[in-house]
């Protein structure tokens, strides 16, 4: 048959152009390409803010170009982070991060840890226990005391993605050994339709999220910030009048032992890439953390700095994880056990 | 499809989607016990309760109700092919022969036997072995789908020499035009 | 109000070249898709939804929406010239069209049709942007139970109308499309659903490769299996010099005959708009009722099927083109797309971050106005679109199949990678493909199976939500409003007709709502 001849021709010519071509490859030095780096959660969340941002400015400094792409699906960003997993190690694929994905060893059958990634940590902005303006007008809870005492008597419903920081931080304050206050979870697929739905006022009263994803809403008066999920005060100072906001261990003193639990995003890659790869990060990090616009940015998005790489980087997302993974573990939200991935207690 | 292969079709598939619906409750039931896939024997009987007492909150909730509305559904459809006259006579040589020797038949092995050659074979294959331009990574990419077009517009064409030089022309202009347009001007990413 | 931001969006279009040029090439690309057969306006989407994943999002939609506008056209372009519907949509045009076509007055067919496309087009953008804004202030008051019914309500619609054999096969498609979205991280929850361990699945099933593969494999195989059967479409001698002849006589002018019919293109503009609107319900649903009720009402009835009746080319193009603004309006407001092509749609706007539903006007206020625009402007290039391409499109429709079909599977497979970047995801392609082809020749419609798959966590999610808001107790869905309780109604009557005992075979169940429609519009005009 004249097919088979020419599929026999094909692998011919395709066996050919190999020998040609497959000469040895030289080691230059990094980079010599455009880098990609892949967000594991939606568009105009915190960590795909910050990354896009954080890319940007290590673009210039590392003198090549490099794409980002949002990859989501899965939990806690599992797929998104697990594809830079299996591509190569060699620092061409960067994964943009937040605390949530630490907690992907407990929920999903990757069983790589903290133990496993360089950080690279770039900024963070407070949690806040927010409540729609509406309801707290009708129910006369529009401050944490008297939340505190509404909310231990009746019912509120609390927004929020399952799994993650503010998780967490909710799941302890309706926990009976701490704050016990009877909240029902009310759960969605990102923090984004959590905030809107909580703007909304039906389906939920309450929501917990960063000072930088719900701040419009704060300026607009349609959210009414009522805690700081931290053991000190804060004061948000994006609105036309400074609001203090106190801390949720004023009305909660027992959940202190698990603080700081805190937000934090940056990027990450694989602890065994080249080392010279990875200096060479760092560098690049550190010199686009210290550009000018850089400090404004974190004003506007209302965050905190902290500009850390190496084993400084390290230690912090391994509290982080500890934290994070116990927590879940303890109110039952695991499939597997912090300890069987080797995460020490905190 | 005629009316009657059709019906028939029809049938087997009411079959096949009675099975697949009582495999999807089985599912559905293990999720709804375990949902977090621990290992039986860790399941603690107090999430047990929880899971009976907040029913409401399962994640096999929609699952059960799909797989039973879908098991109705089926059985109404083989209740359909039935009544007009449909049976599972046509399990027989000659038919199945027949079936086989069908252009439609072959056109949609062909394109499916080569679409899977293309996307789990050549690409991947190589991805792995012709990556040797540092300058033009999409090459591989452009290799595989050259490669593969020309198979399909030989298997599909006349074999004539014309068409021969034809084919070999638009694979190749195709492929380096995907590949430039995609992989270099849109900078996405080729598999 | 309305009217003023709509212009104000339209001026700002034009006033930007590049995506001026952008929306032309678009609809130029969208037009051809169209024409050819075996190309559709769904398919066309979904392919260049994955394609131009990394295009500037101002470019994006003027893609996107050129090639819905175009596409919509262009299948009436072979519908006359080769009697094949490049298109769905133009099948009722072909019928008469084609006769046009054979006495050597294609080009004038081609003409008039053009004008009741752009005619169409321009109806319904105004009732997108009409009516658009005014149901998502109504739809604002969703709360779960409302968005659940809603879904419910889509895929339920979707699954009665739009099968050609069976109604219990829609049905069947909508359930598999729901098995398919609880593939995948539960968000309530958050335990892993249906992935049997696998981590590709536990990502669960991505909306656009599953597209890609149920839309654009499918036709493949089957070009290729005509070109395989010797059964392939190619313009013949005869028909060829006849053209040439005609083209030499002078034609009436298109526009003139196409305004003579205003009342007949109101109607068939109603009728667009209202079926577009309908979930799932499609352009080329329009176009058959849009035929019909032109034919019932015609008061030249001996003229039709002459290849002189313009009001049976007339009818179907207003149609269908006016459906393109009616399918939006429950798109942008509802997240209920209203055809398939919008479905397609649907997932362009989500994977760049703008959440079609009641919060558009909170979120992106100007989002509406913006994409009637953008319609609108395609409605101008699609003038001159048509005007350049009449000539070469019979030497484009004369592409083999066996060159441009491989090239299709080509670009499903980059287009459906380029938007994770997931191998997985080329694995759906072509599994969906295959399964997609199979269902085809089984009769089961696409559109009730994405249908499901999109709005499978809408309804899985807000069911629940609800229940858990209400601890359990499910009176709400009665109670919660007045909304809800209308919902309820209609998908109440939707079921109990099917279930009617002689119903439950009915073939064509789609005869039932469209004599319906048909008898209500005729009632008004």
């Amino acid at each position: 048959m004249k097919m088979s001849k020419s599929i026999a021709l094909l692998v011919i010519m395709l066996l050919a152009v190999t020998a040609v071509f497959a000469t040895g490859a030289k080691e230059i030095a990094y980079p010599e390409r455009d880098i990609s780096a892949i967000v594991p959660f939606g568009q105009g969340g915190g960590t795909d803010v910050w990354g896009r941002k954080v890319m940007e400015a290590m673009a210039k400094e590392l003198g090549v170009a490099i794409t980002v792409t949002n990859v989501t699906g899965g939990s806690a960003g599992s797929i998104g982070i697990s594809q830079v997993w299996t591509s190569p190690h060699d620092g061409y694929v960067l994964a943009a991060t937040s605390e949530t994905p630490l907690t992907i060893p407990v929920t999903t059958p990757i069983t790589q840890t903290s133990k496993d990634w360089d950080y690279f940590i770039a900024a963070g902005s407070p949690g806040l226990l927010c409540v729609n303006a509406k309801v707290a007008a009708a129910r006369g809870i529009d401050t944490l005391d008297k939340l505190a005492a509404y909310g231990k008597k009746s019912e509120l419903k609390i927004a929020g993605t399952t799994g993650g920081l503010w998780f967490a931080l909710a799941s302890l304050v309706s926990d009976k050994n701490y704050g016990n206050w009877p909240f029902t979870w009310v759960s969605y697929g990102g923090s984004g339709p959590a905030i809107l739905a909580t703007v909304g006022g039906i389906d939920a009263d309450l929501v917990v999220a960063s000072a930088g994803e719900v701040k419009d809403y704060i300026r607009s008066g349609q959210l009414i910030p009522l805690a700081h999920m931290d053991t000190a005060a804060y004061t948000f100072t994006a609105a036309a009048a400074p609001i203090a906001i106190p801390a949720i261990t004023k009305a909660i003193p027992g959940i202190a032992k698990y603080l700081p639990l805190q937000q934090w995003l940056g990027f990450k890659v694989p602890a065994d890439t080249p080392a010279d790869v990875k200096a060479k990060l760092a560098s690049a990090f550190k010199a686009a953390m210290a550009q000018p616009d850089m400090t404004q940015f974190a004003k506007d998005q209302i965050a905190v700095i902290f500009n850390k790489s190496g084993a400084e980087a390290k230690a912090m997302a391994q509290k982080s994880e500890s934290n994070l993974c116990w927590i879940l573990f303890d109110l039952g939200k695991t499939t597997y056990s912090p300890a069987e991935r080797g995460i020490a207690k905190p | 499809m005629e009316k009657s292969s059709l019906r028939r079709a029809d049938l087997v598939f009411s079959v096949f989607l009675i099975f697949g619906s009582f495999f999807y409750f089985l599912e559905s039931l293990k999720l709804f016990v375990n949902p977090f896939r621990r290992t039986w024997e860790a399941v603690p009987a107090e999430a047990v309760k929880d899971t009976l007492t907040f029913w409401y909150k399962s994640p096999a909730l929609l699952p059960f109700l799909v797989s039973i509305l879908l098991l109705l559904c089926a059985l109404v459809l083989m209740h359909i092919a039935r009544k007009e006259g449909a049976k599972l006579d046509f399990i027989k040589k000659e038919k199945i022969a027949a079936f086989l020797r069908n252009a439609e038949f072959r056109a949609f092995i062909i394109t499916a036997l080569l679409l899977c050659v293309y996307a789990f074979a050549l690409i991947p294959l190589c991805r792995s072995y012709l990556n040797v331009f540092r300058g033009f990574r999409g090459f591989p990419f452009f290799v595989a789908t050259f490669l593969y077009l020309f198979a399909m517009m030989m298997a599909f064409g006349d074999k004539q020499k014309r068409h021969l030089l034809k084919s070999l022309l638009v694979s190749l202009l195709a492929s380096g035009f995907v590949t430039y347009a995609f992989g270099t001007l849109a900078k996405i990413p080729l598999p | 109000m309305e009217l003023l931001y709509l212009i104000e969006e339209f001026v700002k279009i034009l006033l930007n070249p590049g995506v001026l040029i952008v929306l032309f090439a678009a609809t130029a690309l969208g037009t051809i898709i169209g024409a050819l057969p075996g190309l559709t306006a769904t398919m066309g989407i979904a392919l260049l939804t994955g394609l131009t994943y990394k295009v500037p999002v101002a470019y994006t939609f003027a893609i996107l929406m050129g090639i819905y506008v175009g596409g919509i056209y262009g299948g009436s372009i072979s519908a006359i010239l080769l009697n094949i519907p490049g298109t769905a949509s133009a099948a009722a045009t072909a019928i008469e069209g084609n006769l046009f076509a054979k006495r050597g007055k294609a080009p004038l067919a081609i003409k008039v049709t053009r004008s009741a496309s752009i005619v169409g087009t321009l109806i319904g953008v105004l009732a997108l942007a009409l009516i658009a804004p005014q149901l998502s202030r109504i739809a604002l008051q969703f709360s779960a139970v409302e968005y659940f019914l809603l879904a419910v309500f889509g895929v339920l619609m979707c699954g009665s109308i739009v099968t050609s054999d069976l109604t219990i096969k829609g049905w069947i498609g909508g359930l598999i499309g729901l098995a398919i979205s609880f593939i995948g991280y539960d968000v309530i929850s958050g335990a892993p659903r249906f992935d049997f361990g696998n981590i590709n699945l536990s990502g669960g099933i991505s909306l656009i490769p599953a597209m890609i593969g149920f839309y654009a494999i499918p036709e493949v195989i089957k070009a290729l299996s005509l070109v395989k059967s010797g059964a392939a479409p190619a313009l013949s001698e005869e028909a060829a010099t006849k053209k040439l002849a005609a083209a030499k006589e002078k034609d009436p002018n298109s526009w003139l005959i196409t305004l003579k019919h205003i009342p007949l293109i109101l109607r068939s503009a109603l009728i667009g708009v209202g079926i577009g609107a309908l979930p799932g319900v499609g352009e080329d649903v329009a176009a058959w009722i849009g035929y019909d009720n032109a034919k019932k009402s015609s008061k030249h009835k001996e003229t039709w099927g002459t290849g002189e009746c313009y009001e049976a080319i007339i009818a179907p193009e207003v149609s269908n083109n006016a459906a393109i603004g009616g399918a939006t309006i429950p798109l942008l407001t509802l997240a209920v797309p209203g055809s398939p092509p919008a479905a397609v749609l649907l997932g362009a706007f989500m994977i760049h971050n703008i959440r079609p539903g009641p919060m558009i006007m909170v979120d992106s206020p100007r989002f509406i106005f913006y994409i009637a625009a953008l319609i609108l402007a395609a409605v101008i290039a699609l003038w001159v679109v048509g005007m350049l391409l009449a000539k070469p499109m019979s030497s484009i429709l004369k592409i083999p199949s066996v060159y441009l079909m491989p090239i299709i599977a080509v670009l499903s497979i980059v287009g459906a990678y380029a938007l994770n970047l997931k191998r997985f995801d080329i694995l759906v392609v072509v599994a969906f493909g295959i399964i997609g082809y199979i269902l085809d020749k089984m009769k089961y419609s696409a559109a009730p199976i994405v249908l499901g798959i999109i709005l499978g966590t809408m309804i899985d999610e807000n069911f629940r939500r609800a229940l858990i808001v209400n601890k359990g107790d499910p009176s709400f869905f009665f109670t919660n409003s007045w909304i809800s309780v209308v919902f309820v109604l209609i998908i109440a009557v939707v079921i109990l007709k099917q279930l009617l005992p002689e119903r439950i075979a009915a073939k064509a169940n789609f005869k039932g709502l469209y004599g319906f429609i048909a008898a209500a519009v005729k009632k008004k005009g």
